[in-house]
């Protein structure tokens, strides 16, 4: 009877640091309870009459659960490194997926435009191009042959 | 009374796994012993519950290591000890330890009281 109220005791004890202590991975969760289970077991086997006070006082000393699980967290060297990845890592994605999409709709939408544009612009620099493209003196000896106002430079000079 | 636990939990916070060092180069003591022994001070720690957690993270670091003994009272227990690596741990925290305290003291000024 004292002995199924104490089980109970402990059992709820450790069902308590187990939701806890849910933040932990899985194994070091298990670890913990283990180590505490083990605490209780010796420590009831210490008393030197089991009662139901020796057991709550065997609990009371291991302490609050949230206290446990929080040193357990605290001292916890993977999770940290663990954390900040899974953080940053959506706003990384969407702005990977915005990028996408942004490019793919700028190349839908704009595509033909700019080819348009690129294309009538080519188009008008190779036509006017010619004589600009040429520099220094050369510009000088065809501009007077290509334009009508060719005896205005014999005219000038 | 929130700010001084505050306080204290941050200072063991790099100290008190030097204290279970420290008691274990004494000798080896099993699990329920060593916490009980560090808690009965309650400058070093706030519950032992708190404590296993910290052993854990000794036994990970492989500063301690276990060994399963029978008992005559009970379950078999689990006895912790120091290894070497542990040992030289201790020592280096030692050398740190005084240069740090002495440090704080003078600034603090409570090396002279």
């Amino acid at each position: 009877m004292n002995q199924t109220r104490g089980d109970a005791l402990v059992a709820e004890y450790l069902d308590r640091v187990r939701a806890a202590a849910s933040g932990l991975g899985p194994g070091r969760r298990e670890e913990l309870i283990q180590d505490l289970r083990e605490h209780i077991a010796t420590a009831r086997a210490e008393l030197t009459t089991e009662t139901e006070e020796g057991i709550r006082a065997i609990l009371d000393r291991l302490g609050d659960p949230a206290a446990i699980a929080a040193e357990a967290a605290v001292g916890e060297p993977l999770r940290p490194p663990m954390a900040p990845p899974a953080t940053p890592a959506p706003p990384t994605s969407n702005r990977t997926v915005l990028t996408v999409l942004a490019v793919v709709l700028a190349v839908i939408v704009l595509g033909p435009v700019a080819l348009c544009v690129v294309g009538g612009l080519g188009f008008f620099a190779f036509r006017t191009g010619e004589p600009t493209e040429i520099h220094g003196p050369a510009v000088e000896i065809p501009l007077p042959s290509l334009l009508p106002t060719e005896r205005r430079s014999p005219s000038s000079t | 009374m929130a700010d001084t636990e505050g306080i204290a939990a941050w200072l063991r916070r790099g100290t008190l796994e030097y204290c279970v060092l420290a008691l274990l180069a004494r000798g080896t003591r099993y699990g329920v012993e060593l916490v009980r022994d560090l808690a009965a001070d309650p400058a070093l720690t706030a519950t032992e519950g708190t404590l296993y957690p910290l052993l854990s993270r000794l036994r990970r670091t492989g500063w301690v290591e276990t060994t399963w003994r029978e008992s005559p009272t009970g379950p078999p227990r689990r006895y912790y000890s120091l290894t070497e690596e542990g040992r030289q741990a201790l020592d280096r925290f030692r050398h740190e330890w005084v240069a740090f305290r002495d440090a704080v003291d003078r600034v603090m000024g409570t090396d002279s009281r």
